[in-house]
Parts: C-alpha cells; sequence; structure tokens
C-alpha cells in the first residue's frame, strides 16, 4: 500500500551536511526508530513533529511532506 | 536487533510479551490440570498465583537490565509520541477483548454457578489474554506500520 504522504527527509539530511537520523531525532524529541518509519513512510507524524522537523531543515512544511491524494 | 531497527520500546514489548506468555502459559496449565483432577485446593492456586506474579515481576526487572544495558543511549529516552500512539490503540483494542471475556464469564457464572476458584482464575485468563493482544498489537504497528 502506498503511503497518502511522501516525504523528502531524506534528501533533506542529505543537503543538510549529511544530518544523521539520530541528530534529527534529537532535535524534534522523537526516537531514531520514529524518523526511520517517517522517512520509510511506515508513519504519519503529528502536525507538531511535522512542524519540528521542517523548522529543523529551516524549510516550509510542504518541502518536507506532499499529500498525495486520497485515493 | 539493531538491523530491525527495534526502538527500546518495542524490545521492552517483546520482552513483556514473551515473559508473561511463558509465565501464565505454566501457571494456567497447573491449574487447570490441578482443579480438574482436584489435586488442587484454594491455598496451593494461591501459591502458584503469587509465584507466577513473583517470576513476572522478576524476569521483567533482568531482562530490562539486560536491555537497556545493550542499548543505554535508547534505554534513557523517553517514549515518544509513536509509542505512545501504538499503546493507546492496542490497548483500545484489547479493553474490549477484555470486556467480551469478562461478559462471557459474567454469562458462564449466572448459568453454571463454578466455584469461585474457577471464576476467579477464568477472569485472570480474560486478564491474560487482553495482554497478550496488547502487546502483539503494539508488535504488529511497530512492524508494518502505521
Amino acid at each position: 500500500m502506498k503511503p497518502a504522504i511522501s516525504n523528502n527527509i531524506r534528501k533533506l539530511r542529505f543537503e543538510n551536511g549529511e544530518m544523521t537520523q539520530q541528530a534529527l531525532a534529537d532535535a524534534v524529541g522523537v526516537t531514531r526508530q520514529t524518523i526511520f518509519a517517517i522517512e520509510k513512510g511506515k508513519y504519519s507524524p503529528s502536525l507538531e513533529v511535522a512542524f519540528k522537523i521542517a523548522e529543523t531543515f529551516s524549510v516550509t512544511l510542504d518541502k518536507v511532506f506532499q499529500y498525495q491524494g486520497g485515493k | 536487533m539493531k538491523s530491525l531497527n527495534m526502538s527500546f520500546e518495542e524490545k521492552s514489548t517483546w520482552v513483556s510479551l514473551a515473559i508473561i506468555t511463558f509465565v501464565f502459559t505454566g501457571y494456567f496449565s497447573q491449574v487447570y490440570e490441578g482443579l480438574l483432577s482436584g489435586n488442587l485446593d484454594k491455598a496451593a492456586v494461591t501459591g502458584l498465583f503469587i509465584g507466577a506474579v513473583i517470576a513476572i515481576i522478576v524476569l521483567e526487572v533482568v531482562f530490562h537490565i539486560v536491555i537497556a544495558a545493550l542499548n543505554v543511549k535508547d534505554a534513557d529516552r523517553p517514549t515518544d509520541e509513536r509509542d505512545r500512539l501504538f499503546s493507546m490503540k492496542a490497548g483500545n483494542i484489547s479493553g474490549w477483548v477484555l470486556g467480551i471475556g469478562v461478559l462471557m464469564i459474567a454469562g458462564h457464572t449466572f448459568m453454571k454457578e463454578p466455584d469461585a476458584i474457577w471464576v476467579a482464575n477464568l477472569l485472570l485468563f480474560a486478564v491474560f489474554v487482553s495482554q497478550v493482544v496488547s502487546y502483539a498489537l503494539q508488535i504488529f504497528y511497530y512492524r508494518r506500520g502505521y
């Protein structure tokens, strides 16, 4: 099943000095495994965590997450 | 375990599932056989129950010390929103399992009027099943994603 929300977290981590999943996890206050699950599309984070991820990369939310439609 | 990308909470859930299944499978098989054959009285069942509770506490402490020692950084971190969501979702379903179990036992008690020792152990069995369902669902959510 294709996730309804895709994301660019892997790309953004790469563009931000190859930030590790652990560093991002620490920045937003979740576990590394949760960042891993979000990246793989296996978990949709809360709005708060989504905004924190965008803030960490200094980009807007739509640069991190994209809604793929409800079909 | 690291290659499976398990959080400390998921490892803890696996440990708790294994321990509760191991201890209470032993407890219920002994109690069931003992009550059917008439070899167990109330005091003996109470002793088995206390033994099972102590075994669970000791095994939980020992195995959580082991997984914490193997994952010192993860063990220090608080649970996050994903852990809490999976716990709540699993708890919601396991609550229904417990409720249905209690209703069935209530009906059985009303119709058949079994001894209190049977009723107590049937209720304990319902708690055991609902807890196993809760742990198993949490692991399912961790593995499959949500």
